[in-house]
C-alpha cells in the first residue's frame, strides 16, 4: 500500500514519463493524437456497420455498442500490454535513482487513460446523434470507470512484476488477450448467446469490466448482480494483488 | 548534517539466464518432465557485509577493479537497490549523477528538457522554471534550445544534460566516473562549475579509475574487492597497497 501512495505522490514523474511516451509515438505525425482518434473512429465505424448487418441489428443500436465496447477493450489490452514491458523498457530510471515501482504503472495508466478519453469522444457523439440520449443510468458510468481503472491498475502492476521476472509472459499475454477477445461481448451482445452460455459469461472478468462502463453510457440498465460482481472482482483482485505487490515490487529492480 | 550509514549491507544478484527467465520452463520443470532442465538461479554476491559511515565533509573515492561492487554500492546509496540484508540510513538530499540525461526526452525541445530533467532530480515544476534561465545561459545553446533535442549533436546534448544536472545542489552527490561535456573551451568552463559543485556538497562519493582525480578530490578512499570493503582510509594509506596487490601475481586466493 505504501508503495502505491509513494508512487501517486511522484505524479510529476509519471506525468512526464507518460507524456514523453505519447510524444515519442506521435511526434513525427503532424496530426499526432488526432490521427489515432481518427483511425480508431474509422475502425469502430466499419466494424460497427459490418457487425450490425451480420447480426441483422439496427445500426443505431449496434454501432454505439460496438464503438464503446471496442474503446474500453483497447484501453484494457493496451494497459496490460504496456505494463508487460513497463519495467524492462524503463530500467534506466530504476537503476539510477530511487523511484517507487508503482510510478511506472501510473505512467502507463495515465498515458492510456488520456488516449481512451480522447478516443471516447467519437462514440459519445455517435450515441447522441443516434438517439441514445443520456439518462439516469448514464451517471453510473463514473462508478464503472472507477472500477475499471482500479482493476486495470492492479492487474497491470501484477503483470508488470511477473513479466520483469519471466520474460516469456509477454507473448503468452498477447495470445491470451486475443483469445479473450472472442469470448468477450465486444462485437456481439450477451443476449445473443443461449441462456446457459450467458451464465458462463459472468465468469469472464473482461466482460464485466466492459459492461459496467458501456452499458450505463448507452443508457442500458446494469443489473445489481453485475455491479456486485464487478465490485467483488475489484476487491478480489486487490486482495490478491496487494500482498503480491508488497512482496515483490522492491525486488523488481534486481531483475532488470 | 548529511550522513550515510550502511551496516552489514549485503546485496545478491540472481543471475537469470534465458531458461530461468522462462515461465514455460519453470512450469515444465515443476511437472517434472525431462523436457526442461531448470537449475536454480545462480546468485552473485555484489556486496558482502559492507559497513561504513560517511559524514559531512567526506569526499570519498571508491577504488576497485571491474566487478568489485563499486556501481552496486553507489546504487545502494542512491536508494535504487534495497539491501537484502543489513540496513542503510541516509540523511540529506541525494543526487545521483550516474546518468545525467535521466528524464530527458529526445522529442521535446531543449527548454522543455530543462524542466523535465530538473523535475526528475526532485524539483517542482515551478522551481524548475525558476532555475531555467541560468541553465539556458550556462549551456550556451541559445536558439537551439527551442528545437527538439533529437536535432542536437551528441556534444550539444551532453552540454545541456551537464548544465542541468550540475545546476541543482544536493547535499549528497554520487558519481560513477567524472562527468564532462563539450569542446575544449566548454570543458574548461564545465570543469570549473563541477569543481565548484563538488566543493559545496556535504558528501561526495565518486567511483573512478582516474587516480589523479581521486587523489586531488578525495580525502577518503574505500577500496572495494569482491563486494567487500578491503580497506578504507586516506589516499596515501590505501592506494599504494592497492597498486601493489594489483600488480602482484595472484597467490593463494
Amino acid at each position: 500500500m505504501q508503495q502505491l501512495f509513494e508512487g501517486a505522490r511522484a505524479w510529476r514523474l509519471w506525468y512526464l514519463m507518460g507524456s514523453a511516451e505519447m510524444r515519442r509515438r506521435f511526434a513525427r505525425a503532424r496530426l499526432g493524437q488526432v490521427w489515432i482518434m481518427l483511425s480508431s473512429a474509422l475502425l469502430v465505424s466499419s466494424m460497427g456497420l459490418v457487425w450490425s448487418f451480420l447480426w441483422k441489428q439496427p445500426v443505431g443500436e449496434m454501432l454505439p455498442f460496438i464503438a464503446i465496447g471496442m474503446m474500453v477493450w483497447q484501453l484494457l489490452t493496451s494497459v496490460l500490454n504496456d505494463s508487460a514491458l513497463a519495467f524492462p523498457a524503463n530500467s534506466h530510471y530504476f537503476l539510477n535513482q530511487y523511484m517507487s515501482a508503482s510510478t511506472i504503472i501510473y505512467a502507463v495508466l495515465y498515458r492510456n487513460g488520456v488516449t481512451f478519453l480522447l478516443n471516447m469522444i467519437y462514440p459519445l457523439v455517435l450515441c447522441i446523434v443516434l438517439g441514445n440520449a443520456p439518462n439516469l443510468y448514464t451517471c453510473l458510468t463514473v462508478v464503472g470507470l472507477a472500477c475499471l481503472t482500479i482493476s486495470c491498475f492492479l492487474m497491470g502492476y501484477v503483470i508488470a512484476i511477473l513479466c520483469a521476472r519471466f520474460r516469456d509472459i509477454v507473448q503468452i499475454l498477447t495470445t491470451f488477450l486475443q483469445v479473450i477477445f472472442f469470448v468477450t461481448p465486444v462485437l456481439w451482445k450477451p443476449e445473443f448467446l443461449p441462456l446457459q452460455a450467458h451464465q458462463l459469461l459472468a465468469w469472464n472478468p473482461f466482460a464485466l469490466l466492459i459492461a459496467i462502463v458501456r452499458d450505463p453510457l448507452l443508457g442500458r440498465p446494469v443489473s445489481g448482480f453485475t455491479w456486485i460482481s464487478a465490485l467483488g472482482l475489484a476487491l478480489f483482485t486487490a486482495l490478491l494483488a496487494l500482498p503480491f505487490i508488497g512482496k515483490f515490487s522492491r525486488r523488481v529492480v534486481y531483475w532488470l | 548534517m548529511a550522513r550515510i550509514s550502511l551496516s552489514s549491507v549485503t546485496v545478491d544478484f540472481p543471475i537469470h539466464n534465458a531458461s530461468s527467465r522462462s515461465l514455460q520452463l519453470h512450469v515444465f520443470g515443476a511437472i517434472g518432465g525431462a523436457l526442461a532442465e531448470h537449475k536454480k538461479a545462480v546468485v552473485i554476491r555484489a556486496l558482502d557485509d559492507v559497513t561504513l559511515t560517511l559524514e559531512d565533509g567526506d569526499r570519498v573515492g571508491i577504488l576497485g577493479q571491474n566487478g568489485a561492487g563499486k556501481t552496486t554500492l553507489l546504487r545502494v546509496m542512491a536508494g535504487a537497490y534495497p539491501p537484502m540484508r543489513g540496513t542503510i540510513a541516509v540523511d540529506g538530499r541525494v543526487s545521483s549523477l550516474t546518468n545525467i540525461n535521466l528524464g530527458m526526452d529526445l522529442e521535446a525541445t531543449g527548454l522543455e528538457n530543462i524542466v523535465f530533467r530538473c523535475v526528475f532530480m526532485g524539483l517542482t515544476f515551478a522551481e524548475a522554471k525558476q532555475l531555467s534561465p541560468s541553465i539556458q545561459e550556462f549551456s550556451e545553446l541559445g536558439e537551439y534550445l527551442r528545437l527538439p533535442v533529437r536535432t542536437y549533436s551528441a556534444g550539444m546534448f551532453l552540454r545541456l544534460a551537464f548544465a542541468i544536472s550540475t545546476s541543482i545542489e544536493p547535499e549528497i552527490l554520487l558519481m560513477d566516473e567524472m562527468i564532462s561535456a563539450g569542446d575544449a573551451r566548454f570543458i574548461a568552463k564545465a570543469q570549473g562549475r563541477l569543481t565548484e559543485l563538488l566543493r559545496r556538497v556535504k558528501i561526495l562519493v565518486l567511483a573512478t579509475h582516474d587516480v589523479g582525480i581521486m587523489q586531488s578530490l578525495c580525502n577518503k578512499v574505500i577500496w572495494m574487492h569482491q563486494g567487500k570493503v578491503r580497506k578504507a582510509g586516506t589516499f596515501q594509506e590505501t592506494y599504494p597497497i592497492y597498486l601493489a596487490e594489483m600488480h602482484e601475481p595472484r597467490s593463494g586466493g
